[in-house]
C-alpha cells in the first residue's frame, strides 16, 4: 500500500499515553513521515500553538483534558481563532452532541471506539482540504465586499420586496451625511421622498426578475442638511445574507444637468437673436436697399430724392441701434463666471 | 371694371416707395394706403366690387390687425378671381412663406427691398390669372 508522501503538520491534544501512541500508529501507518507534536492539557494546548504559531495543517482534540473538557473545551479552542481544522476524537457517544459542536465549528467528529488508520486518515485529508475551500470562499466574499465597501461611488444593499436598506458602503455614508444606522432605519422611498415629495411611488417588478444593470430613473435625493442632488440610479439583483436584494449606484448628474440648463438658456438667447436678425434688423435694412435703388433712378425727381436722403439717414441711424441691441444681448451669452473673472480682475 | 391698389403698412417710407413703384410702372395713378389691416379692412368692407380688379400690398408685421389676421377675414368676402395679394415683409422666415402661400388669396410673397422688376412679376402674374377664369374673358 501506498503511503501519503506529503508533509503533514499536526498537533495531538491527548492526555492519555495509551490513545496518543494509537493515534501515531494510526497516522504513521497512512502516512510516511507525520509532523506529530503533543500537548496534554488545554494549557499546554495554548502554548504550543503560541509557539508554532501558524504551522499546523490540523488538530486532533480530545475531549476530556485535566484542566478542560467538553462543550467548555470547544470553546475555549475556537475562542483561539486558528483558522485550521479541528478534528474532535472523543469516547462519548452522545449523537447530540456530536452535531451541537460541529455547528459551532467543530471540522470533524470522530468516535475513538470507531478509529482506525483509515477512517483517521480520510477524516485528516477531507477536513485540511475543506478548509482550504472555505477560506478561499471567504476570501472571494471579502474581496466582493470590498468593492462595495471601499467603492468611491456611493452604493446601497436594498430588499427587493420590502425596499428597506440591507448595506450601505463608506461612500455613500460620506456622501450623503447619514450614518450607517440612520440608513438602515430608512427604507428606499423615504430615501427619495425626502428630496422628490412628488416622486410616485417605486417598486420592483417581481422576485428576481431584475434585469443586468436596470435603470430605476432618476431620483432628487435629499443629502443631510436637505442638500439636494439629481442621480441616475442603476440596480443589480444580489443575493444578501439570503434575502433577494439589489444593489443600488447612484451616478450624480447635478453637474450635467445644470450644464445642460446653461446650454439651454443659451440656446433660447441665440433663437432670441436670429429671430432679431430675420425680423428686426432686415426691416431697416430692406428700407435702405430700397430707398438706394430709388435715388439711382433717373425718373424720380430730386425732390422727392432729397426726402429719400432723409429716410435714407433716419434708417441708418434705426440699424445702428439695433445692432447697439444686439450685441448687449450677445453678452448675457457669456458664462456667468467668466464675467466675475473679468471684474475681479478690474477691481 | 377699375383696378384699385392698396397699399397696406406701417411703415411710411415703405409706402412712399411703393406708390413712387406703381406710378412708375403705370399700375394705378391712385393708390390707396392704410397703415393696419383694420383700416383697410373697413375701407374694403364698404368699397369692394366684384366687377373691379384690386392689387392689395400687405405687410406682415403690423399693430392693431396684422397682415395675417386681416387676410382671414378677407378670405370672408374677397373673391381669389379678383383679389391679388401680394405679401411684402422684411423678415426671412421660412414658415411665413409656407404659411402665406396656403392663402388662396395670396398670388405673391415678396421680401423687402422690393424693386421694380418684382412689383411687374406680379402684376404680369395677377393678369394672366384675371384673364384665364372663363367668365371674365369678355371684361
Amino acid at each position: 500500500m501506498h503511503k501519503d508522501k506529503k508533509q503533514y503538520n499536526l498537533l495531538v491534544v491527548e492526555d492519555n499515553e495509551g490513545d496518543y501512541f494509537l493515534i501515531k500508529d494510526y497516522l504513521e501507518e497512512m502516512i510516511v513521515a507525520p509532523l506529530l507534536s503533543r500537548a496534554k492539557s488545554f494549557y499546554e494546548t495554548c502554548e504550543v500553538l503560541e509557539n508554532k504559531q501558524g504551522q499546523f495543517d490540523v488538530i486532533l482534540l480530545d475531549l476530556s483534558l485535566p484542566d478542560k473538557n467538553g462543550l467548555e473545551l470547544i470553546v475555549e479552542v475556537l475562542a483561539l481563532e486558528l483558522s485550521i481544522p479541528v478534528i474532535v476524537l472523543t469516547g462519548y457517544t452522545d449523537f447530540s452532541f456530536a452535531v451541537t459542536s460541529l455547528g459551532m465549528g467543530i471540522s470533524d467528529y470522530v468516535l475513538k471506539d470507531d478509529l482506525t488508520a483509515t477512517t483517521l486518515y480520510k477524516s485528516l485529508v477531507y477536513n485540511i482540504e475543506r478548509q482550504k475551500s472555505i477560506k478561499n470562499l471567504k476570501d472571494s466574499e471579502q474581496r466582493y465586499a470590498d468593492l462595495f465597501h471601499l467603492s468611491p461611488q456611493p452604493m446601497w444593499v436594498i430588499d427587493q420586496k420590502g425596499l428597506n436598506f440591507l448595506d450601505v458602503n463608506e461612500a455613500a455614508i460620506k456622501d450623503y451625511g447619514f450614518s450607517y444606522e440612520e440608513f438602515l432605519k430608512m427604507d428606499f422611498p423615504a430615501f427619495y421622498s425626502n428630496g422628490d415629495t412628488h416622486h410616485s411611488k417605486f417598486s420592483f417588478e417581481t422576485e428576481g426578475s431584475i434585469p443586468k444593470n436596470h435603470y430605476l430613473g432618476t431620483f432628487t435625493l435629499a443629502k443631510k442638511g436637505n442638500y439636494l442632488i439629481k442621480v441616475d440610479i442603476w440596480g443589480n439583483a444580489i443575493k444578501f445574507k439570503e434575502t433577494n436584494a439589489v444593489v443600488l449606484l447612484a451616478h450624480d448628474i447635478t453637474e450635467r444637468i445644470n450644464h445642460v440648463n446653461a446650454i439651454e438658456k443659451q440656446n433660447k438667447l441665440l433663437r432670441e437673436i436670429a429671430w432679431t436678425q430675420s425680423h428686426v434688423v432686415r426691416a431697416p435694412l430692406a428700407r435702405i436697399l430700397g430707398l438706394i435703388s430709388l435715388i439711382s433712378d433717373e425718373s424720380v425727381t430730386i425732390e422727392e430724392k432729397l426726402v429719400m436722403v432723409k429716410h435714407l439717414t433716419a434708417s441708418a441711424h434705426e440699424l445702428d441701434e439695433i445692432v447697439i441691441a444686439i450685441t448687449k444681448k450677445s453678452q448675457e451669452i457669456i458664462p456667468k463666471s467668466i464675467n466675475y473673472g473679468l471684474k475681479d480682475f478690474n477691481h | 371694371m377699375a383696378l384699385k391698389t392698396l397699399i397696406i403698412d406701417d411703415d411710411p417710407v415703405v409706402v412712399l416707395m411703393l406708390q413712387i413703384l406703381t406710378q412708375q410702372i403705370k399700375l394705378d395713378s391712385e393708390s390707396q394706403s392704410f397703415e393696419n389691416g383694420l383700416l383697410a379692412l373697413q375701407y374694403l368692407n364698404t368699397q369692394y366690387n366684384k366687377e373691379d380688379v384690386y392689387f392689395i400690398f400687405l405687410d406682415i408685421h403690423m399693430p392693431v390687425m396684422n397682415g395675417w389676421e386681416f387676410l382671414l377675414e378677407l378670405t370672408h368676402f374677397a373673391d381669389p378671381k379678383n383679389t391679388f395679394v401680394c405679401i411684402v415683409t422684411s423678415s426671412t422666415d421660412m414658415s411665413d412663406e409656407l404659411k402665406a402661400t396656403q392663402n388662396p388669396l395670396v398670388a405673391e410673397y415678396l421680401i423687402k427691398p422690393i424693386y421694380k422688376e418684382n412689383l411687374l412679376e406680379f402684376i404680369k402674374l395677377s393678369s394672366k390669372k384675371y384673364k384665364n377664369y372663363p367668365e371674365s374673358e369678355d371684361v
